[in-house]
């Protein structure tokens, strides 16, 4: 199996693929305004014809890419390109206003590939058993994980918990329309045909992601800042590569924070990123460097971030329940290549699964010379791009991408309402992430709940069912302290708590 | 529209929402209606938290897009209206058609002021005929038709 899976990520497609996916990750997230999950949503349908292993590779590469793409920007004009970045700012700028953009660009790009790769080690290793445990599940325990699924993401909200509560609940809510799992029954579909399956997910993803970015671009017709120029040294990578080097935990810790804190549902980069930048401040007998210009900043914020990518894979593969944005849309192309999450993932589709964790592992190698060989073309494209001009053609592709699913022009239908509907909630302060995730997780929950009802009319005991079991107490205890956590966190905060804690909570959006 | 006003409007419209979800469940059988209302009731307490937190003045704060408000909701409405144009045309005179106008439409609205009117409709047409090329032609997607294609 794993024989195949080398061979079927070896050969010239495959490989092309995946440098093509890195370098249009790359340009995607130096854009700011261009999202990952944006660029991978557009991108799901253009998979479908593809081979499994050619599509989630080409995927993979451009998440990839993307998260690394962003340190571009936050270094070179003061502007996360995904709010992965965010963290990256605090010192890439101040060394770039400094004269040292290359290193920091470097710096960045030496610790992107070896968090990235410490991730999809993680995830290799990791996933296999996790799905296997899996395995042990009952519907009890798929009810309770998809409940503590929902209360993790609102929890990591960056905006409001109540919110992303609501968000959530919003998300089962359109997952209730079409056909109920247990009964039969049609439900929520107005009278209409094209709802009596439900909402689809590919469009209705494009339409979460992809629409209200385009309203974004349209009303705030901002431009870039400038960028500051940089001029490429000699000897830089080894100098910066000799220098990381020499901090081997600042390396490895930010590595495991980014993978643990992907594993999290809801908790992206963004969290990652922060997080990591805080324990670097917090161990650092230098402190008051951070935030001057510090290479330490940039290697902790960048190593977290990239290693949340394959941290938020593991639920996905494993529990159907992504750990990020973009890995719901990866979810997505899952189901659209007739792949579900699961140990069955790593036995019936095992080729394909290892092939694409493999992929990740050669799009994080090729990061290294894609980002250092594109860094000036994309410091030019930052200058002379304005996002807002590509408003339209991401409508169009939506639009493409939305009807070639199911050539069914009610999936184009189903995108447009659900964009307009998603730029509403938007404006209300509902982000799309936990909405999304309770579309995910909705008919897991609901399976799992009457499934368990009836297992509990069976056996005469409602409690035995839902909270004897050791693994259901567990997740229930997990659910309430995801629910109790956030508000211990607010009321540290009124008392001084920490800076991480507090930028988490500044996020403008919860997407990458 | 301010935050209170905001909230307060999010907060109605999930309550209405909700008892919508709620009641419509009455015609569905049991195990087909648990779900839909637990959640549905769930929501409906969250609003009702929601909308008091605003009223004492604890609402959480949502951050405002930049720019001038006015400005704002004219352009976001009239991509919705173009939007709505653009979708309702895909079926009458086919996607790509409908995209061409759209594109245009939309381009106009974005990047006119920038680029000119005649540069802009230049690009938007010719980024829709070469995304058909690519799509259509080349890796066979299809484009839905109507009466023109």
């Amino acid at each position: 199996m794993l024989l195949n899976a080398l061979t079927g990520i070896m050969d010239p497609v495959s490989l092309s693929l995946i440098i093509v996916g890195v370098a249009s990750g790359i340009i995607v997230g130096a854009l700011p305004g261009l999202t990952a999950t944006m660029a991978i949503a557009l991108l799901v349908p253009f998979t479908f014809g593809m081979s499994p292993i050619h599509g989630l590779a080409l995927l993979g590469a451009i998440y990839t890419g993307a998260i690394y793409g962003g340190s571009f920007s936050a270094i070179l004009i003061n502007t996360p390109g995904t709010p992965s970045a965010i963290a990256t700012t605090f010192d890439g700028y101040p060394m770039a206003r400094k004269g040292e953009a290359y290193r920091a660009i470097v710096t960045a790009t030496l610790s992107s590939v070896f968090g990235g790769t410490v991730g999809v080690v993680f995830l290799i290793f990791l996933a296999p058993p996790l799905a296997r445990a899996a395995l042990t599940f009952g519907p009890p325990e798929y009810f309770w994980l998809a409940a503590f699924g929902l209360t993790i993401i609102a929890a990591v909200s960056p905006r409001s918990t109540l919110k992303g509560l609501i968000g959530g609940g919003i998300g089962l809510l359109i997952s209730t329309i079409g056909i109920a799992p247990i009964e039969g029954a049609v439900r929520y579909n107005f009278g209409t045909i094209a709802l009596q399956n439900g909402v689809s997910l590919i469009p209705a993803l494009i339409g979460f992601f992809c629409i209200p970015e385009v309203f974004r671009m349209v009303e705030e017709s901002g431009t870039t800042g400038s960028v500051v120029p940089y001029k490429k040294q000699r000897k830089m990578v080894t100098r910066v590569f000799h220098a990381l080097l020499r901090k081997p935990w600042l390396m490895i810790r930010s590595s495991l924070i980014g993978t643990f804190i992907g594993i999290i549902p809801g908790a992206g980069g963004n969290i990652a990123g922060l997080v990591s930048y805080n324990e670097a401040i917090r161990t650092s007998r230098n402190k008051e460097k951070f935030g001057t210009g510090a290479m330490e900043g940039v290697a902790a914020s960048e190593t977290a971030n990239n290693a949340s990518v394959s941290g938020a894979l593991i639920p996905m593969l494993t529990l159907g329940i992504p750990g990020a944005p973009p890995a719901a849309v990866l979810f997505g192309a899952l189901l659209l290549q007739g792949m579900r999450p699961g140990m069955e993932l790593f036995t019936a589709h095992g080729s394909v699964t290892y092939a694409f964790l493999f992929s990740l592992v050669l799009a994080n190698f090729a990061m290294l010379p894609l980002g250092l060989l594109l860094g000036k073309a994309v410091s030019s494209l930052m200058q002379h791009t304005r996002v807002q001009t590509m408003a339209p053609l991401i409508i169009f592709l939506s639009m493409v991408g939305s009807y070639s699913i199911a050539n069914n022009i009610a999936d184009i239908y189903t995108m447009v309402v659900v964009g307009i509907v998603a730029h509403a909630l938007r404006k209300a302060g509902f982000m799309p992430g936990p909405i999304v995730l309770g579309l995910i997780l909705g008919p897991i929950a609901e399976l799992g709940l009457t499934q368990s009802l009836l297992m509990g009319r069976a056996a005469g005991s409602m409690t035995t069912v839902f909270f004897a079991r050791p693994l259901s107490v567990i997740l229930l205890v997990l659910t309430v302290g995801s629910i109790i956590t956030p508000m211990y966190v607010k009321w540290r905060e009124h008392r001084g708590g920490s800076g991480a804690l507090k930028a988490i909570k500044t996020l403008d959006r919860s997407e990458q | 529209m301010t935050q209170k006003t905001r909230n307060l409007t999010a907060s109605l419209l999930v309550m209405v929402g909700s008892i919508y979800w709620f009641i419509e469940s009455d015609g569905f059988r049991p195990l087909s209606r648990i779900f839909p209302r637990v959640v549905s009731a769930v929501v409906f307490i969250l609003a009702v938290i929601l909308g008091i937190l605003t009223l004492v003045g604890k609402g959480p704060t949502v951050k405002i897009a930049q720019g001038e408000a006015g400005t704002r909701h004219l352009r976001a409405g009239t991509l919705i209206i173009a939007l709505v144009i653009w979708t309702v045309l895909v079926p009458v005179i086919g996607l790509l058609s409908a995209s061409l106008i759209g594109v245009v439409g939309i381009g106009l609205l974005t990047f006119r002021a920038h680029i000119g009117t005649r540069r802009a409709i230049f690009i938007a047409v010719g980024v829709v005929v070469a995304f058909y090329v690519l799509f259509a032609l080349v890796l066979n997607v299809p484009f839905p038709r109507g009466v023109l294609i």
